[in-house]
């Protein structure tokens, strides 16, 4: 009795072909980030200004690399579908569709970012050094095992947030390679141009619909602002905040990967 | 055994297979020919479960094709027109991609390639696409899956080359599988085949055993204008006229496949009674 769904040792089988086959193009792909990394901190080290490698900058270009480089390479993963000797290839292999799926995500999300990361660090040490020999600054390399000791540049809030965004949108990368046939990368940038447009749009609405006042995020309230000073506080259940927070920060990577995963599975030529 | 079950397939609002049943069991090379744009490749498509079909059922083996579980895809083997294979060396290849085929005979494979003249320790990475789907046919047969589709397995390969393929093909066939090769190149296909498919308007317009064809069709050269009179099919050649007619003493004979190609897209119905 064959085991269609998942059977470990054939996972394994098929794992060993996929590093065979494309550890060359992840090795060329780390060697990539490593060549960005090195063109653009190479070209701040000529720049006179010497914060721009306090702990706050490096941990900016952590995350920039991080974003750009993990959603590019998220949104041309299944890119051999959009051929049709590739997918029939990529279909016919005789694994079952949940190991050829795991397997791809295991190398796009996991290794790649423990890879991408230190190849970041790496280049982060050395420019550091450089840095702090041309400025005679005493910065240090950040760690990025312990992220939260330093200053958030883009939000309030600790850095290992910023997480609860990446790897939404790495998996968004990645069902748009599964769902486009062509282009997909192309095609994920517009996906995510349209979902910040009607984000905006909800703001607009939201802006426009609700009396004025302040919204208190941490205690789920809103503050009804009123003309006489007697504001009026609007509380949303704490269910309501807990299910929409565990959603946003839990639930929405692995949803967009099942989504993924189905599209897969009802994929043709 | 591949079961199709009022089968219907279509590209958008193109039908290309309205309401088609047969039924392929082992033991035979079917012979699959049509036009350009009959649905051959589609056909062995949906056999593989590339494609699903719109309407209807086929199961090869009792299992659903659409499905692509790796114990209907160990046992299933597909040659496409345009295959793919990875930039690597054919010993790492067959290291890779045979251990997913339990019944995969290496012994064979590397006969196969000696027969097509290719080196056994050979990088895929550049070679001719000609050499390349020589490789992708012998690691096809070599795998000894049950099921051995070939779409188009002659285009891109050389005279000498066919007639070596002929060999490897012929040494593949045994009772418990079924073999079914898709060409418009007729020529290709004879002496290999034992079945026939002829795929034309959306459908199977015959399905017949070579044998049986050879008893009730009879293929010549003919000098005689007279034979014209009496002719399901005639075409006219050098000095004379090649004519397909109803071989009424039952001599024997072998079958034409062009003709009995041409013969049944100009006249099906009564191609289909006589073989009745």
């Amino acid at each position: 009795m064959v085991a269609n769904i998942f059977q470990p040792a054939r996972t394994l089988l098929y794992l060993k072909k996929y590093v065979f086959e494309n550890g060359r193009s992840f090795i060329l792909l780390n060697l990539a980030i490593a060549a960005f990394l090195v063109l653009w901190l190479g070209v701040y080290l000529n720049f006179t200004n010497p914060n721009l490698f306090s702990e706050r900058a490096q941990v900016a270009y952590y995350f920039i690399t991080l974003f750009l480089s993990g959603c590019l390479s998220a949104g041309v993963l299944f890119s051999e579908l959009g051929s049709k000797d590739r997918s029939i290839h990529y279909f016919l292999i005789p694994a079952s569709l949940l190991e050829k799926f795991l397997t791809s995500l295991f190398f796009a999300i996991v290794i790649f970012f423990i890879s991408s990361s230190c190849i970041f660090w790496l280049v982060d040490s050395i420019v550091v050094i450089i840095a702090n020999s041309k400025y005679e600054t005493h910065w240090e390399v950040i760690n990025l095992l312990s992220l939260n000791k330093y200053a958030n540049p883009f939000f309030d809030g600790p850095l290992t947030d910023i997480f609860y965004f990446y790897f939404p949108a790495q998996a968004l990368f990645i069902l748009c390679s599964v769902y486009f046939r062509k282009y997909a990368l192309f095609k994920a940038f517009v996906v995510v141009g349209l979902l910040w447009v009607v984000g905006v749009l909800l703001f607009l609405a939201y802006q426009r619909l609700v009396p004025t006042g302040m919204l208190h995020l941490s205690a789920g309230s809103y503050e009804v602002l009123e003309a006489n000073g007697d504001n009026k506080m609007v509380v949303v259940p704490w269910w309501v905040l807990v299910s929409g927070s565990v959603l946003l920060r839990y639930l929405l990577t692995p949803l967009l990967l099942t989504v993924a995963y189905f599209r897969l599975k009802e994929k043709e030529l | 055994m591949i079961s199709i079950r009022d089968f219907y397939f279509s590209y958008g609002r193109t039908p290309v297979f309205t309401g088609v049943s047969t039924t392929l069991t082992p033991g035979h090379i079917y012979g699959v020919l049509g036009k350009n744009g009959t649905g051959k490749s589609t056909l062995l498509y949906n056999i593989a479960g590339l494609l699903y079909p719109t309407g209807g059922k086929i199961t090869v083996n009792g299992q659903d094709p659409g499905k692509r579980e790796p114990s209907f895809l160990r046992d299933i083997f597909m040659v496409p027109e345009e295959f793919y294979l990875p930039n690597i060396s054919i010993p790492s290849f067959v290291k890779y991609y045979s251990v997913f085929y339990p019944k995969f005979d290496h012994e064979a494979f590397s006969r196969y390639l000696e027969l097509f003249e290719i080196p056994l320790e050979s990088l895929l990475q550049g070679m001719s696409y000609g050499q390349k789907k020589k490789v992708y046919i012998s690691f096809a047969v070599a795998s000894n899956t049950s099921v051995l589709l070939m779409d188009e397995p002659t285009n891109g390969l050389d005279i000498i080359s066919k007639g070596q393929l002929r060999k490897v093909i012929a040494s593949a066939a045994s009772d418990d599988k079924i073999l079914m090769i898709s060409s418009h190149q007729v020529k290709d296909l004879e002496n290999l085949i034992d079945e026939v498919v002829i795929l034309s308007d959306t459908t199977i317009v015959l399905k017949e055993n070579l044998e049986h064809v050879s008893e009730r069709l009879s293929f010549k050269l003919s000098f005689d204008e007279s034979d014209l009179h009496g002719a399901i099919y005639a075409e006219s050649v050098l000095r004379g006229n090649t004519v397909v007619m109803e071989n009424i003493d039952r001599e024997e004979g072998k079958v034409d496949l062009e003709l009995l190609y041409k013969a049944t897209m100009s006249n099906p119905l009564k191609i289909k009674s006589i073989l009745k």
